[in-house]
C-alpha cells in the first residue's frame, strides 16, 4: 500500500516535468510559448486517464472502483427513494417467490432429517434388476425384514441400522379414530438419537419375540391431544386395531422422526404380523423374505463414506441373491432426507424442475419490470452520463457503475426476498383448504447457507438480467447533443424506444403465460372435483372403512369384492386407490404378488383398486353393457 | 469521436511498447521524456507513441521488477525521475527480443511466403 502511495505521489511531478520538457523542446523548435504548451499537452494525451491507468497498475482496481460505485449507488438510494423502493419491492417479490419455492423443495428433498448429528444418518435402499417376482408394499426400493436383519447383523460400517414402516391404526376410544403409527425396530430411537421426554423409548426386549411386544411410545402431540398432557400417562393402555398396547414413553416435542407426517405412536416392529393386512398370503410379515416394505435408516460409523457402506452392503445383498436366481441387487446409501426414495426422487426431480422454472418465470417478469424502470431512469440521467463520458470516463467504467447500482438494489431485494420467503410458504399452506395440519412435521424453512447462497445467486442473476441492457443502452449516446440540454429529445432515437417496447412485450407475454397457466391449473382442479364419474352420483355416498383393522372378516363386511379380472367386461372397480377426498393419499397397498384380501381387488397395473358391491345398480344406473359389480 | 480508435491503438501497442521501453534503457538510466524521444527518433518518427501511455507502461514494468526508479539530476541541472534496467529486466529484454524476432519472422513468412522461400 505504502509503495503504491509513493509511486502515485511521484507520478504527478513526473508528468508535469515531462510536459515542461516537451514544451521546452517545442519552444526551441520555434513555437510561441503558449502554443508550445498546448502542443505538448495534445501530444501527451488525456492526463486524467493516464493517471487512472497508472493507478490501475498499482491497485486491485475493481475493488477500489466497486467501493466508489457502491458509495455512488447508496447516494442514488438517497436521492430517489421512490425509484429505489419500487425496484427493491419488485425484486423482493420475484426473489422471494423463488427462494421460498427453493427452500421448500430443498427442505423436503435435500435438507438432512431433523435428528441429532444428521450428517451421519443415511437411508438404505435396494435396487433390483433382472427377472424376478417380489411383493411390494409401498415402494419397490424398500427392504424385507430378513434382508434388514441380514444387513444389520452382517455389516461393520454402521453404528446402528434401524427399520420402520408406516401403518395406519384404528384407535378405539370413545369413538374410533384413525391415527398414523410407525412400526419401528427397537433401536429406532437410539439410532436416530431421538429424545424421550417421559418414560423410555423402545428397548431391544420389546422386539425380542416376533408377534409380541405390546408397548407404545407416543408423540408429544398425541400426548397433548388425547391425554391432555396427563403427567401420569405412562402405564395407560391404548387399543389399536383391537390390540392393547401399554404406553411406556412420550417422545420429546422436537423429535418428529423420519417421516414428514410425524407418527402419533411408535410400536415395536415385532407386532407387525398383527397389525399389517394379511395380503401376501403369509400372515407373518417378519418372515417374508421377498417383499419390499421396510424403510431402513442407519447411522454410519465416523469416517465411513457412503460408497464404502454401499460396497459392504452390496456383498451381503449378493449373498441373498443366491436364493433368487435371475435377481441382481445393488444397495444405495444416501444422506437421509424426507423424500429420498429413488422412486420418489425420479418423479420429484421433474416436478421440482417444473416448479422452479415457473418460479423463475416470475423472477424474469420482475426483472423486466425493473429493467424498464432503469431504462426510464437512464433517460432522466442522460446529461449526467454525457458529461461523465465527455470528461474521459470509459464506457465500460460507466456500465460497471450503473451495474453496481442495479446490484445494490438487487441485493437489497434479495434480503427483503428472504423475509418474503420466510412468511410466504406458511401463508400459502394456510390458504390451501383441506390441508391436514395436524401431525404434519414442521418443515424447517429457516434459511441456512444453501438457501442464502440460492437467494444471493438469484439476486446476482436478477441484477445482471435487469441491469445489463439498460446500462449499455444508457451509455450509448451521441456526446455533443447529450451535452446540450435540448439534445436529449433528438438522440433518444429509435433504438431505445424499440428496446422499451420489447421489454413491455416480454412482460405482458410472460404475465399472460403465467396467468393462463394459473387459470388452467385452477380450472383443472375444479374440473377434477366436479367431473361426473359416468353415473348419477346423487344419493350415492362413498364411504371408506377400515373394517379389517377392527377384526371384521369377509362374511361380516356385508358385501364382497371380486377381482377385476374377467375379460371383456367394463371397468368393475369404482375407485382407484384408497383415497378420501380432501386428505393425503394413504399408504397404497401395492400388490405385485398373487394375493387378495377382503375389500381389495387384484390389479394389473400395480395400483390397488377398492371395490364395493353392486355400485352401479345400487346407484340406479345399471351398466349399459357388460355386467355390474357383484 | 476517436475515443475508440485511440484505445484500439494503445491496445495494439501495449505488448510492444514494453519491449521498446526496455530497449531504451540499454544506454543507461533515462527520464520519462527522454524515453519517448528516444523511441520516436530511433523509429525515425514512424512510431508515434502517445506519450501519456508511457506512464502506465513504466509503472507496469516497475511493478514486475524489471526496472527501478530513482531521483537524479538531468543534463540541464533539473531534478527528475530516472528509470533504469534491473538485472531481472535485462534478462527479460533478451527473452522479449527473441520472442519478438520469432513472432515477426513467423508473420513475415505468412505474409510473404514466396520471398522467404527464395531467400532460403
Amino acid at each position: 500500500m505504502s509503495r503504491r502511495k509513493r509511486m502515485m505521489d511521484n507520478l504527478d511531478r513526473d508528468i508535469r516535468d515531462f510536459i515542461e520538457r516537451e514544451t521546452q523542446d517545442n519552444i526551441e523548435r520555434g513555437m510561441p510559448p503558449e502554443e508550445a504548451r498546448y502542443a505538448a499537452l495534445r501530444k501527451f494525451g488525456n492526463v486524467a486517464r493516464v493517471k487512472e491507468e497508472t493507478r490501475e497498475v498499482w491497485t486491485i482496481l475493481w475493488i477500489e472502483q466497486l467501493l466508489q460505485d457502491g458509495r455512488h449507488a447508496f447516494g442514488l438510494l438517497h436521492r430517489s427513494p421512490t425509484f429505489a423502493g419500487a425496484a427493491v419491492l419488485t425484486l423482493a417479490l420475484g426473489i422471494g417467490v423463488n427462494t421460498s419455492v427453493f427452500s421448500l423443495l430443498y427442505s423436503l428433498a435435500v435438507r438432512p432429517l431433523p435428528v441429532k448429528d444428521a450428517a451421519s444418518v443415511v437411508n438404505v435402499y435396494e435396487n433390483f434388476r433382472g427377472h424376478f417376482r417380489r411383493g411390494v408394499h409401498g415402494s419397490p426400493y424398500l427392504l424385507s425384514y430378513p434382508e434388514y436383519a441380514n444387513f444389520r447383523d452382517g455389516n461393520r460400517v454402521f453404528a446402528g441400522l434401524a427399520a420402520y414402516a408406516g401403518v395406519s391404526l384404528s384407535l378405539r376410544g370413545a369413538t374410533s379414530e384413525e391415527i398414523a403409527g410407525l412400526l419401528a425396530s427397537c433401536n429406532y430411537f437410539s439410532v436416530l438419537g431421538g429424545d424421550i421426554a417421559r418414560g423410555r423409548g423402545l428397548s431391544p426386549e420389546d422386539c425380542r419375540t416376533p408377534g409380541q411386544g405390546s408397548v407404545a411410545v407416543i408423540s408429544d402431540g398425541f400426548w397433548k391431544r388425547v391425554f391432555g398432557s396427563d403427567p401420569a400417562v405412562l402405564g395407560k393402555t391404548l387399543a389399536l386395531n383391537r390390540q392393547v398396547f401399554t404406553i411406556v414413553g412420550v417422545a420429546a416435542g422436537d423429535f418428529s422422526g423420519t417421516e414428514l407426517q410425524t407418527p402419533e405412536v411408535w410400536l415395536p416392529l415385532s407386532v407387525a404380523p398383527h397389525l399389517l393386512p394379511n395380503i401376501f398370503k403369509n400372515a407373518n410379515w417378519l418372515a417374508l423374505e421377498n417383499v419390499s416394505w421396510l424403510n431402513v435408516v442407519g447411522r454410519l460409523k465416523p469416517g465411513i463414506s457412503h460408497r464404502r457402506a454401499e460396497s459392504e452392503l452390496d456383498v451381503l445383498a449378493h449373498q441373498m441373491d443366491a436364493n433368487y436366481p435371475g435377481r441382481q441387487t445393488t444397495v444405495s446409501v444416501n444422506s437421509a432426507a424426507y423424500f429420498n426414495n429413488p422412486e420418489m426422487r425420479g418423479v420429484g426431480a421433474w416436478v421440482a424442475t417444473a416448479i422452479l422454472a415457473l418460479a423463475g418465470f416470475i423472477l424474469v417478469i420482475a426483472c423486466v419490470n425493473v429493467a424498464s424502470l432503469f431504462l426510464a431512469r437512464a433517460t432522466a440521467r442522460y446529461q449526467e452520463i454525457g458529461i461523465r463520458l465527455a470528461l474521459g470516463a470509459s464506457r465500460m467504467r460507466l456500465v460497471r457503475h450503473l451495474l453496481t447500482e442495479t446490484l445494490l438494489l438487487a441485493l437489497m431485494g434479495g434480503a427483503a426476498g428472504l423475509v418474503v420467503a420466510r412468511w410466504l410458504p406458511p401463508l400459502l399452506v394456510s390458504a390451501v383448504p383441506e390441508m391436514p395440519v395436524t401431525g404434519c412435521a414442521h418443515i424447517d424453512l429457516t434459511p441456512d447457507l444453501v438457501i442464502l447462497a440460492y437467494a444471493f445467486l438469484a439476486s446476482l442473476l436478477a441484477a445482471v438480467a435487469c441491469g445489463l441492457v439498460p446500462a449499455f443502452q444508457a451509455t450509448r449516446l451521441e456526446l455533443v447533443p447529450a451535452l446540450k440540454e435540448e439534445g436529449s429529445a433528438v438522440s433518444r432515437g429509435m433504438g431505445r424506444s424499440r428496446l422499451r417496447s420489447t421489454l413491455i412485450v416480454t412482460q405482458v407475454a410472460g404475465c399472460t403465460v403465467l396467468l393462463v397457466m394459473a387459470g388452467l391449473l385452477v380450472r383443472g382442479l375444479r374440473h377434477a372435483e366436479s367431473t361426473g364419474p359416468g353415473f348419477f352420483t346423487k344419493n350415492v355416498i362413498l364411504i371408506s372403512l377400515d373394517l379389517a383393522n377392527q377384526g371384521y372378516d369377509e362374511a361380516r363386511f356385508g358385501f364382497r369384492a371380486r377381482p377385476a379380472r374377467s375379460p371383456g367386461g367394463p371397468a368393475h372397480c369404482c375407485r382407484r386407490g384408497a383415497r378420501r377426498r380432501g386428505s393425503l393419499p394413504r399408504r397404497q397397498h401395492d400388490q405385485r404378488d398373487d394375493s387378495r384380501q377382503q375389500g381389495w381387488g387384484e390389479s394389473a397395473n400395480g395400483l390397488g383398486k377398492r371395490c364395493v358391491g353392486r355400485v352401479l345398480s345400487h346407484a340406479g344406473n345399471p351398466p349399459a353393457a357388460g355386467q355390474d359389480l357383484h | 469521436m476517436s475515443t475508440k480508435e485511440e484505445r484500439g491503438r494503445i491496445e495494439l501497442l501495449q505488448g510492444t511498447l514494453d519491449l521498446l521501453i526496455l530497449r531504451t534503457f540499454l544506454l543507461g538510466p533515462v527520464h520519462g521524456h527522454a524515453i519517448a524521444k528516444a523511441i520516436e527518433m530511433r523509429s525515425e518518427d514512424v512510431l508515434q507513441v502517445e506519450q501519456g501511455s508511457l506512464y502506465p507502461a513504466l509503472h507496469r514494468l516497475i511493478k514486475r521488477g524489471w526496472i527501478s526508479v530513482q531521483d537524479g539530476t538531468s543534463e540541464n541541472n533539473r531534478r527528475a525521475k530516472f528509470y533504469r534496467l534491473t538485472f531481472k529486466g535485462r534478462r527479460q529484454l533478451d527473452v522479449e527480443t527473441s520472442k519478438w524476432d520469432k513472432l515477426a519472422g513467423a508473420i513475415a513468412r505468412i505474409l510473404r511466403p514466396a520471398e522467404t522461400e527464395s531467400e532460403s
